[in-house]
């Protein structure tokens, strides 16, 4: 069960403030503030701001702790206290931690390349390892609030926080916890991975139009927006949830996970593995296809991704196409990379809770290619769902579907 | 360099690693016992004092030191002997 929710993200700091700009369909791409343009094709993303961390998390937090981690501990306090545990030092004590990242702390890393380029390797400062390392938040989250189960990080590229939701359900399903802190978190703006996805020739340079660049299923889509981050969940064993008398969003019915066995920065071209996620996933929930409602698509918009994904959604939902709705949280957030799937899965349980499909902005020339499918363009609509999958693909090959259900 | 000016430079490095413990910090608080510096936080108390004074400190310097007041007669030595900084400081070490 879905017991708890948090978030840090370009539109929106903290859930009330993030799902009103999603239902508004509000963009949080800018031109970027934070680094120097001139060396780059692709002048925008999805940057947070304003982020206070001296006043979320103190003068010696902020400190200490690269951008993504700062993100991970607001968001997971924020997660927690919706949960009503952040006080409960008996639950949090066997709780355990899943939290995906796709890079780790690059903004640190970088700095600390440039200084040690100008003054030497002895000049590199004690607190790089545990400030890069990719389960930095996962041990900050763990020190900050008392949690001493199992505490992991999980690092697959874009799907990384939909494989770390995933793996604390299975967690908890196998009895090894009651309660997890699932989810991702990322902080990726900073010169040296900007330009290492613009090798890749991956990004918008829609520069003129930051709010409209990242258009997902459209015909005028030139790439993804890299945006910055974080997710956080608190799931709970039902009985546990049940028994603390919890507000529950949605339960996590099922957890689809493949491998392309095809290329690391290409999905199938015909969407089998996007398929194959998305099949394992509603077999694991025992629901059939026919029964979903509503996917939140991974929909980067790069050509790429989203012909594939839509082949995949086409063979596996044929004949729904009236009834499924789908819509692309980038459009308005970009590509929070490694917290993109806990972002999207949080939006995804409160389209159970509120009845209310956030919109794929910019979706104004649909993609013929993506097939007939309800892409909920450019306004949110109103709709009670109450089975739901949010997919999240990544780099190398990775593919993850998550299969929410309203509870009766 | 001034003592004065060595003292409010220590302070801000102590205070930057250690935060709200540091409240009530004098000359001689001491280290471990009132401000929990533990070894890893020594570490770093030790690169900033390298990074704001320009010098090179070694480990066994600040683990023999027990209080602020320490760490200042210290580096009053060091920077009385040397006279200028023995290196430029390092850039964009955050």
């Amino acid at each position: 069960m879905v017991t708890g929710l948090g978030v840090v993200a370009p539109n929106g700091i903290g859930v009330s403030h993030f799902w009103k700009a999603n239902i508004e369909g509000r963009s949080g791409v800018r031109t970027i503030q934070t680094f120097d343009l001139t060396e780059h094709d692709s002048r925008i993303a999805a940057e947070v701001d304003p982020f206070d961390a001296v006043a979320a998390l103190g003068p010696t937090g902020a400190k200490r702790m690269d951008r993504f981690a700062q993100f991970g501990v607001v968001a997971a306090r924020e997660a927690l206290i919706d949960a009503g545990i952040r006080e409960s030092p008996e639950i949090l004590e066997k709780a355990g931690i899943f939290i995906g990242s796709g890079l780790g702390g690059m903004i640190f890393y970088e700095k600390q390349i440039e200084a040690v380029r100008a003054a030497g390797y002895r000049r590199t400062n004690p607190s790089s390892v545990p400030r890069i390392m990719p389960n930095a938040p996962a041990g900050e989250i763990s020190v900050a609030f008392g949690i001493r189960g199992p505490n992991i990080a999980i690092s697959t590229a874009c799907s990384s926080s939909g494989h770390a939701i995933g793996q604390a359900m299975e967690a908890i399903r196998a009895g090894r916890v009651n309660v997890c802190v699932a989810g991702g978190t990322e902080a990726p703006l900073c010169p040296l991975t900007f330009s290492a996805f613009e090798a890749l020739r991956v990004m918008s340079r829609n520069n003129e139009n930051p709010a409209g660049a990242s258009r997902p299923f459209d015909c005028d889509r030139d790439g993804f927006v890299m945006g910055e981050g974080a997710g956080m969940l608190v799931l709970e064993n039902e009985e546990h949830a049940r028994k603390r008398g919890a507000k529950i969003y949605a339960e996590v019915a099922g957890y689809g996970a493949s491998g392309s066995a095809y290329h690391m920065v290409m999905p199938q071209p015909d969407g089998n593995d996007a398929y194959d996620s998305m099949n394992l996933s509603l077999m694991d929930a025992r629901v059939p296809a026919s029964q979903v409602d509503y996917i939140n698509a991974h929909g980067t918009a790069t050509k790429q991704n989203d012909t594939a994904e839509a082949m995949a959604i086409q063979r596996l939902f044929h004949g729904q196409e009236r009834k499924l709705s789908i819509s692309a949280t980038k459009s308005m957030i970009g590509h929070l990379v490694g917290a993109a799937g806990a972002v999207e899965a949080l939006v995804t349980c409160l389209v159970l809770q509120e009845g209310i499909i956030p919109p794929t902005i910019n979706l104004e020339n649909p993609d013929p290619g993506c097939g007939s499918f309800d892409y909920t363009p450019l306004k949110a609509k109103e709709r009670q769902i109450q089975t739901a999958i949010s997919n999240s693909f990544g780099f190398g090959g990775n593919n993850t579907s998550l299969v929410f259900q309203k509870l009766a | 360099m001034e003592r004065l000016e060595i003292e409010k430079k220590v302070r801000q490095v102590i205070v930057s690693e250690v935060g709200e413990k540091a409240k009530d910090l004098t000359l001689q608080t001491s280290l471990r016992k009132d401000l929990a510096v533990d070894s890893y936080s020594a570490l770093q108390i030790l690169f900033e004092l390298e990074e704001a004074f320009s010098i090179t400190i070694p480990d066994e310097a600040i683990k023999e030191a027990e209080t602020p007041n320490d760490i200042i007669g210290y580096l009053e030595k060091r920077l009385t002997e040397t006279g200028t900084s023995e290196r430029a400081p390092a850039g964009g070490s955050a």
